[in-house]
């Protein structure tokens, strides 16, 4: 095992199982903590929040799950550099706490309701930054296109300052974009599931630690998880190797080599 | 005319429990209460009466059997203080969000598979009444509210209505 992250549960999450799955085929040592459990930050070396409905989310969703005390100490170690994602509703609830995009110590963005409505379907994501850019991102390839699936109603990156916007876009801070088939930026929907601007699928703080991902790579990081007409060509007729893993995996083998990296820079010689 | 309508659950609101648990953890101990109403803003071009009385018939907006609702003539922002219902110390926060797609897709199911084809939807939003105990100054603490949980500026707008 390479590190150990704890994937959080909130009343309400339902992507845990599968989060510490995918974690774990990153050779990473996967544990469930509650959002009432003393958290013993020390002994966990990043953190995963899943996606699903945290307090059923009331008043906005993420909003309740943020304010609790689990998630100021994972604000904490984030701030000790320590990789935070955060998948869907997990990512609502990094924007409601301020840690991404990370500007001030409050909320600079919002996720605000998809302008169509809830959307659950596959979609396609284009590497923006140099895959070094963030804790997520360093086992894929400079532009690669990956198909994720969708499914929310509150996904869409939002903020109404302009600062924020200029300073998103000078420091690398979206990681991943909706694309056409043709990679180009999705600015239409379907391709763009919400209406997000400069259609972020994700968005990182200024060290690139934390991420607040909308699409779920944990129901894309293994073949046997993309509908058949998703599958590259051939693969439909070898069933024995849908059990591998695909490319959307390679943000938990990041993450998994993010962690290792940090391990062994605190080694003494 | 421009008229409103604020719906509220008679079971027991979820919501707004979280909320006020949440507040009460971020350090507003003086926070009474919190009580929540869902309103939405129609232009309704033909008798108002009839056309309220025809809406709360569809059985969209509002379950007779959980629901209570309440309607004024004018904006949201003219809503009727709660201090009536013995609230001696309450402040009200009107929470919309901007772009709402709940607005259009309203106004689509009404006037397309309802037949209201005099009537506008025009706002939706959240009215919170945030109630403190003798003595606090329900205007400064609604203030706190809306900073600490009750809007995100970023894809919200906060409007406080009024309070002590």
């Amino acid at each position: 095992m390479s590190g150990r992250v704890a994937v959080l549960l909130f009343p309400g999450t339902n992507c845990e199982e599968e989060s510490l799955r995918v974690a774990r085929l990153a050779g990473l040592e996967a544990e469930l903590v509650r959002w009432n459990q003393d958290l013993d930050a020390d002994s966990f070396d990043g953190y995963v929040l899943p996606g699903g409905w945290a307090y059923e989310d009331r008043v906005r969703a993420g909003a309740i799950a943020a304010r609790e005390r689990i998630v100021s100490t994972i604000a904490v170690e984030a701030s000790r550099g320590k990789p935070v994602l955060g998948i869907c509703n997990g990512a609502q609830v990094l924007v409601e706490t301020g840690l991404v995009p990370g500007h001030s110590g409050s909320a600079a963005m919002a996720l605000a309701a998809n302008n169509r409505g809830y959307r659950c379907a596959w979609v396609k994501v284009k590497l923006q930054v140099s895959p070094g850019r963030t804790a997520f991102t360093s086992a894929f390839a400079p532009g690669q296109i990956v198909d994720l699936p969708v499914a929310h109603g509150e996904g869409r990156f939002v903020t109404d300052s302009r600062t924020t916007v200029e300073r998103l876009i000078a420091g690398s801070q979206i990681p991943f974009a909706y694309c056409t088939a043709g990679g180009e930026l999705a600015t239409e929907f379907p391709e763009n599931p919400n209406g997000s601007i400069y259609a972020a699928a994700a968005v990182c703080n200024p060290a690139g630690n934390v991420m607040a991902l909308m699409p779920h790579p944990e129901r894309a990081s293994w073949w046997w998880q993309h509908p058949p007409h998703r599958r590259p060509p051939g693969l439909a007729a070898r069933p024995d190797r849908l059990n591998v893993a695909a490319p959307a995996h390679a943000i938990f083998r990041s993450m998994a080599a993010h962690i290792a990296q940090r391990t062994r820079s605190r080694l003494p010689c | 005319m421009l008229i409103s309508l604020a719906v509220r659950l008679l079971i027991p609101d979820t919501t707004a429990i979280s909320a006020l648990r949440s507040l009460r953890q971020q350090s507003l101990a003086a926070l009474l209460e919190l009580r929540r109403e869902v309103c939405w803003g129609f232009d309704i071009a033909s008798d108002v009466e009839a056309a309220v009385d025809r809406l709360l018939r569809t059985d969209v907006l509002v379950n007779q059997n959980k629901h209570r609702v309440r309607w004024w003539a004018g904006d949201l922002e003219l809503a009727p203080s709660v201090n009536g219902a013995g609230l001696l110390h309450a402040a009200s926060v009107l929470v919309e969000s901007r772009d709402d797609p709940d607005v259009p897709a309203m106004q689509q199911l009404l006037s397309r598979r309802l037949g209201f084809a005099d009537l506008r939807v025009v706002r939706h939003g959240t009215l919170w009444h945030v109630v403190t105990a003798d003595g606090g100054s329900s205007a400064t603490l609604a203030r706190h509210a809306i900073d600490a949980l009750l809007a995100n500026p970023h894809g919200q707008i906060a409007t406080l209505l009024g309070g002590s």
